[in-house]
């Protein structure tokens, strides 16, 4: 298997993890709350497609049209129900509070579905197109399409709309966007339900390519927190372009080194960027250490 | 001295309980693990409550002392004691040198490096097949003796694991009000001002790292004597790290007691689910663990000592200062856009 192969691979399958990290970077740039519960949201669209495949034969792709709306109102959901209470109230409260989330649904689906592996096999899983020369799935492909269109749908959203103005606006600066007659509390609200959504599509897309257990959101999670802090916290550029690097450096990783150690892989580059720039490749600089002399 | 009173108290009912109990091994194996999530939430409860530095990669420090123990009884000598030791100075080693290299970081940016840290010590146990075991693990010879860490009856351990978890409450609420207490939560709320002051910062908080890493370590290497087993999915998971630090969460964190009422409330319940739900239990108390964590902190975000010390001075206000700090309030950093 030539690099170049695993090169195009990486980057298809680091757009879904781009679109898992941006959502992330969403809810902490505006909120500043770290939702540790990010990969649940993602485990359990991939759930929901799953089942949507299972009982109605729906395509996991098709899904993302029922995932994404669920995803949006869920998200709404975790806003009132967890963080609308905890605004303000300091980073450990908030890390617990979306800690304690994520195991109550990581847990909960454990419960009610078991851990086993399962797995959607479509008419097209084996298909595969040729591109530069190397062969690329075309469920790979197709997802890596979607997850470019829907991260570009968000980016035209936050800058050519009203609220996603305002959803800038207030990432910037809560209080005067407050004073310009932006309902922070609401733009609150639509960031985790958006942020959310994008998770869902993400889990849609991911269902046909990886093995779906209640477990999965964890390592998404970590993986997300990888990327996120690779590009920057807060930065949406540095999300997308954090992704593919993680996704590159997971399959060249797993194919020199073995696949039990790819994930160390990453998160020892994790630590290293942490050491160096702790800002990561596209964050503003002083928020990350004490600045102490 | 009176600060003592309740902890000399203490320390009898951890050994009057499971005596008073000997022929129930069920509850002493529960009282036993009560003791060590105390033990281990009061450790991790040193550096996040009183520095203010959270930590989710804790289990990677009571695996160490797990798996040094285990090594040590199966491949140095027979001795686990031995393997007590080097668990506990590794682990100090270790947390001081990720500590120079992380304690930098703020807030989230710490807890995911740690998380990081501890998923790679996972990988690495995981992997390393010659010495960790991989996925299998290792037996630990039961061999009983003071030397091997090994006791014939389980009243013994849940003493020793009480013992311990009183203890580093104790040792909490001596060094509270003490003038390194003083320079740690100075630290927590402001560690601007606290250096600006003098205050040592980098210094104090490496070795409050270390120290919590190795009392971790030491109770991991206990548990893993106990067990008779040491694998890597029962030591160095992120869900363990999770609990260690939930429990002092939501028991009070920054406050000597908090984790110790943490697992008195917690470990009982994971017990009695286990009871109520047999097989698939292992899901359905961290569940509801997690269902707590919410409810506890959308009314109680400093935890249940926090509630509980406000319900008291609602009843009897007096002129002393609260004993356990509000929490600190988010760092205000420049404020960042979402950039494209």
């Amino acid at each position: 298997m030539p690099l170049a192969q695993l090169v195009v691979s990486g980057v298809l399958i680091g757009a879904l993890y781009s679109l898992i990290a941006v959502g992330l970077n969403l809810v902490f740039g505006v909120l500043r709350v770290v939702n540790f519960a990010h990969g649940e949201l993602v485990m359990l669209s991939m759930f929901a497609a799953y089942f949507l495949h299972q009982w109605w034969n729906i395509d996991p792709f098709l899904s993302v049209l029922i995932t994404a709306p669920a995803g949006f109102l869920l998200g709404a959901l975790v806003y009132v129900v967890v963080l609308r209470p905890i605004m303000g109230k300091g980073f450990f409260v908030q890390v617990f509070a979306t800690l304690g989330l994520s195991l109550l649904l990581l847990n909960g689906m454990l419960y009610l579905v078991s851990g086993t592996y399962r797995t959607v096999t479509t008419s097209y899983t084996d298909n595969t197109v040729r591109i530069f020369g190397t062969v690329v799935s075309t469920t790979r492909l197709a997802a890596f399409g979607v997850a470019v269109v829907v991260a570009l749908a968000l980016w035209a959203y936050l800058h050519h709309t009203t609220w996603g103005r305002a959803i800038r606006a207030t990432a910037q600066d809560p209080a005067a966007a407050s004073t310009l007659g932006i309902s922070v509390d609401r733009i609150y609200l639509l960031t985790v339900a958006v942020s959310a959504a994008i998770a869902a599509v993400a889990g849609s897309l991911l269902v046909p390519i990886i093995p779906i257990y209640p477990g999965v959101g964890e390592q998404l999670v970590l993986v997300g927190f990888v990327v996120v802090v690779l590009g920057g916290l807060g930065s949406f550029g540095g999300a997308l372009a954090g992704g593919l690097l993680i996704g590159v450096i997971e399959t060249v990783s797993g194919y020199f080194i073995g696949e039990a150690v790819k994930q160390a892989c990453y998160f020892i580059a994790l630590i290293i960027v942490l050491l160096l720039r702790p800002a990561g490749l596209f964050g503003t600089r002083g928020a990350e250490e004490f600045r102490v002399a | 001295m009176r600060r003592a009173i309740p902890y000399l108290a203490a320390a009898l009912v951890a050994i009057a309980l499971p005596l008073a109990l000997t022929n129930e091994p069920y509850w002493l194996d529960m009282l036993a693990l009560l003791g060590f999530w105390a033990a281990l939430a009061g450790s991790w409860n040193l550096l996040a409550g009183y520095t203010g530095q959270v930590s989710l990669g804790h289990a990677a420090f009571s695996g160490i002392g797990a798996y040094s123990t285990a090594l040590a009884a199966t491949k140095l000598t027979s001795n686990a004691l031995v393997g007590l030791l080097l668990g506990v100075v590794l682990a100090a080693a270790i947390a001081a040198i990720v500590g120079l290299l992380t304690l930098r970081l703020r807030g989230p940016y710490f807890s995911i490096a740690t998380i990081a840290f501890a998923q790679v010590a996972s990988i690495t146990a995981l992997n390393w097949k010659d010495v960790t075991g991989g996925a299998e693990g290792i037996f630990l010879p039961f061999e009983p003796g003071p030397a091997n860490l090994m006791f014939e009856s389980p009243a013994t351990y849940a003493i020793i694991f009480l013992l311990c978890a009183v203890l580093i409450a104790a040792a909490t609420a001596w060094m509270a009000p003490s003038r390194t207490g003083l320079f740690l939560r100075a630290i927590r709320d402001d560690p601007v001002a606290a250096a600006s002051l003098g205050v040592r910062v980098t210094a104090l908080k490496l070795a409050v790292f270390a120290v919590s890493a190795a009392i971790a370590a030491a109770m991991g290497a206990l548990n893993a004597a106990r067990i008779g087993y040491v694998d890597p999915t029962g030591t160095m998971t992120l869900q363990l790290s999770i609990q260690v630090a939930l429990i002092a969460a939501i028991g009070g964190m920054g406050s000597p007691a908090g984790p110790l009422i943490g697992a008195i409330g917690i470990i009982p319940l994971q017990f009695l689910l286990r009871a109520e739900l047999g097989g698939r239990f292992g899901a359905l108390y961290l569940a509801v663990y997690g269902l707590l964590l919410v409810i506890v902190l959308r009314y109680a975000p400093g935890g249940v000592v926090d509630l509980a010390t406000r319900a008291y001075r609602r009843i009897r206000p007096g002129p002393t200062p609260p004993a356990m700090p509000p929490p600190p309030a988010p760092a205000t950093t420049a404020p960042e856009e979402v950039r494209s």
